[in-house]
């Protein structure tokens, strides 16, 4: 999740998360909603799609978060408001048998490791009409990525472990470079 | 082009083997091996150093640089007239025209363009919102890792730098539809890539950025406000209760 928070912001984007909202009494859902439907932009990591702990249950969060910006990117066509999203997905192709609907795009691929994360994302972000000029390149990216972990680190010791969106975004513009 | 090309795999990654020997046009192939590109996974890399910088088409010892071309559908015709009139100045020309039967799989595009020295991009009016490009661009932007591989965005109609997708604006574009001016271009960047790479920011860029920096701290402060706000609040009721 570091990795895409960190590209993102390292491309002129502002990342955006539903735990920017934490305190308020919102459903989680609604919350989600609104600050997706505030976005241009979407990202939706479906990496993590086998069972966990003793019950072996696969997390559903991200399919629905990715079904509401494909909604949001339907809705909106030709719009003026338009909405565009990137489903990154497990090396391979076992998405197509998890989520087989996404036949016909062209999920970003990673192997759960950072560089493959930030190349991914890079790769998409760099399309999109808003990226600043002077976006790095994914390498620079990638090795200024352990100066945000530290940075991050600093903030949740700072913060008793319990560092808030604020500070991840902070961290972001404390250490992202231009090209 | 080279007849002893076959993939094979090899712990995970895709290397095409290629015969030693003499080729039809009068080049030789120098060495065993391309390098092998680690498909999507990881870094591009070269898996075994005996390998590094092996693989070379030689001619009186020029080396034939490989270009990947990306284009829309219907300017197929002129990057065959390219093809042709690259080959003639020692430059592999590659691009879908290689896939048969119009296979448009973006590993394809991927592995074709991983040893590409340089990306060509044949521009046309609303070209970064056909899909189908969309997609063969974010294949060569993973191939371009360290921000160093040289690109040349051509813009064959139109007249505007709107046309131009936002990730090649930096870059020194060629605005004609003429065959010779291409190539041309193209012999340039490839024996001088610094010609193709990232310009430097501009002022103008620079103070995008910083606008953008300035933003994502306003943004951070103001959420850090709220934070405290409803952390007061929440006192506050519980105090009241």
């Amino acid at each position: 999740m570091l990795a895409i928070v960190y590209s993102v912001a390292a491309h002129g984007f502002a990342p955006r998360s539903a735990r920017e909202m934490e305190g308020e009494a919102d459903p989680r859902i609604a919350r989600i909603l609104k600050t997706l439907s505030e976005c241009k932009y979407s990202i939706h990591d479906l990496s993590r799609f086998s069972g966990e702990g003793n019950d072996n249950i696969a997390r559903f969060n991200m399919p629905l978060e990715l079904g509401m910006a494909a909604a949001l990117r339907f809705e909106r066509a030709d719009s003026g408001r338009p909405h565009n999203w990137l489903a990154l997905v497990p090396e391979g192709f076992a998405y197509q048998r998890f989520v087989s609907d996404l036949a016909g795009f062209d999920p970003g691929r990673h192997v759960q490791t950072v560089d493959s994360v930030i190349r991914e994302v890079s790769a998409w972000l760099r399309l999109q009409e808003d990226v600043v000029e002077v976006a790095p390149s994914a390498l620079d990216i990638f090795r200024s990525f352990g100066r945000f972990q530290q940075c991050v680190s600093e903030l949740q010791v700072a913060s008793l472990q319990k560092e808030s969106w604020a500070d991840l975004i902070l961290a972001c513009r404390r250490t992202a470079n231009i090209a | 082009m080279f007849s002893g090309e076959q993939p094979s795999e090899e712990k995970g990654l895709e290397i095409f083997e290629k015969s030693a020997g003499t080729l039809g046009n009068g080049y030789t192939v120098t060495a065993t091996r391309v390098e092998a590109n680690q498909r999507r996974g990881g870094l591009r890399e070269k898996t075994n150093p005996q390998w590094q910088d092996s693989f070379r088409v030689e001619n009186m010892g020029m080396n034939m640089m490989r270009v990947f071309v990306s284009y829309a559908k219907e300017d197929a015709g002129i990057v065959r007239d390219l093809k042709q009139a690259l080959h003639d100045r020692h430059i592999e020309l590659h691009s879908m025209l290689d896939f048969a039967g119009g296979e448009t799989s973006p590993d394809k595009v991927e592995q074709a363009s991983a040893d590409a020295d340089a990306f060509v991009f044949l521009l046309e009016p609303g070209s970064h919102a056909e899909p189908r490009l969309q997609s063969e661009w974010r294949a060569l932007l993973r191939n371009d890792w360290d921000g160093k591989r040289p690109m040349i965005p051509v813009l064959l109609h139109g007249d505007g730098v709107a046309d131009i997708p936002r990730f090649l604006a930096n870059r020194d574009a060629l605005v004609t539809p003429n065959l010779e001016q291409i190539v041309e271009k193209i012999e340039r960047v490839v024996r001088n890539p610094e010609e193709g790479r990232r310009r430097k920011p501009s002022a103008r860029a620079k103070a995008e950025w910083a606008q953008r920096l300035e933003e994502l701290q306003s943004f951070g402060l103001a959420l850090k406000e709220e934070a405290r706000l409803d952390l007061e609040r929440d006192v506050s009721v519980k105090r009241e209760l």
